[in-house]
């Protein structure tokens, strides 16, 4: 999808973008990860840790994913799906 | 993150459940005149749904559509890769900018992990990449939490 070329400039780019902006976007990864959340002490979490538990909190989301497919789709298997449809949709988006 | 139960009819989560559950209803009309493994199609029409939520706001959005219009062209899921396709694979995942992979900005060595992770993140500059994630895991547990709904709710609904 992209080419060598643009790789290169993308890296020179890359080096002018601020820690500011940095520090901004790890900040809000921060705000949603749920164990950074409540384990709060300080305001001092290391960049690092966070992109460690963005990495582990996307991948257990994956496999939940996974796992809610797997039952879903053997669930699909047993019912109808047509007579609960009202139901379901009315009771999940009231 | 706490979930919307508000009725709101645009909101992120009523858009993608509405979706969803129209691809479940298809899924489950053709299920009989299918091949290929059904918890494949489920999770493939939950992003998808999810991805088609949003729209192509979203650079990872733009490559979960993208990689999805590229997998209806081919007639099953998992065949075996032509010579050409498995190098060109190869090449898209290992090919990578080394001066991106070592990483020339310090403690920024997980963004490779990371890179994996969010759909298209292997092209996207290191702010983009951070944006995109927040995005992502926002959408990704409003998938998941109306997946575990459904579930629920099949799971209790008395089979006909």
């Amino acid at each position: 999808m992209s080419n060598r070329r643009s790789r290169q400039s993308a890296g020179v780019s890359t080096s002018r973008i601020t820690d500011d902006q940095i520090i901004e976007l790890v900040s809000k990864l921060q705000q949603l990860l749920p164990e950074i959340r409540n384990n709060r002490r300080s305001n001092k979490v290391s960049a690092s840790k966070v992109l460690q538990e963005t990495c582990n909190y996307v991948r257990s989301l994956h496999r939940e994913v996974d796992d809610l497919s797997e039952r879903l789709s053997q669930l699909l298997a047993t019912i109808d799906a047509e007579s609960p449809e009202a139901s379901i949709i009315r009771s999940l988006i009231m | 993150m706490t979930a919307q139960q508000s009725p709101n009819p645009s909101s992120l989560r009523t858009r993608f459940t509405y979706r969803f559950l129209r691809a479940l209803k298809e899924l489950n009309k053709h299920r009989s005149a299918t091949s290929w493994p059904s918890y494949r199609r489920v999770k493939v029409a939950a992003d998808a749904s999810m991805a088609a939520a949003v729209k192509s706001r979203r650079a990872w959005t733009r490559a979960v559509l993208r990689k999805i219009r590229r997998g209806h062209r081919s007639p099953r899921w998992n065949r075996p890769l032509a010579t050409r396709e498995l190098r060109r694979k190869i090449r898209r995942n290992h090919g990578g900018n080394p001066r991106k992979i070592r990483g020339s900005h310090g403690d920024f060595g997980q963004t490779n992990e990371l890179r994996k992770l969010v759909p298209g993140g292997e092209s996207m500059e290191i702010s983009s990449l951070l944006g995109e994630t927040a995005h992502y895991i926002k959408c990704l547990s409003t998938q998941v939490q109306v997946m575990r709904d459904l579930v629920d709710l099949y799971s209790s609904t008395p089979t006909s």
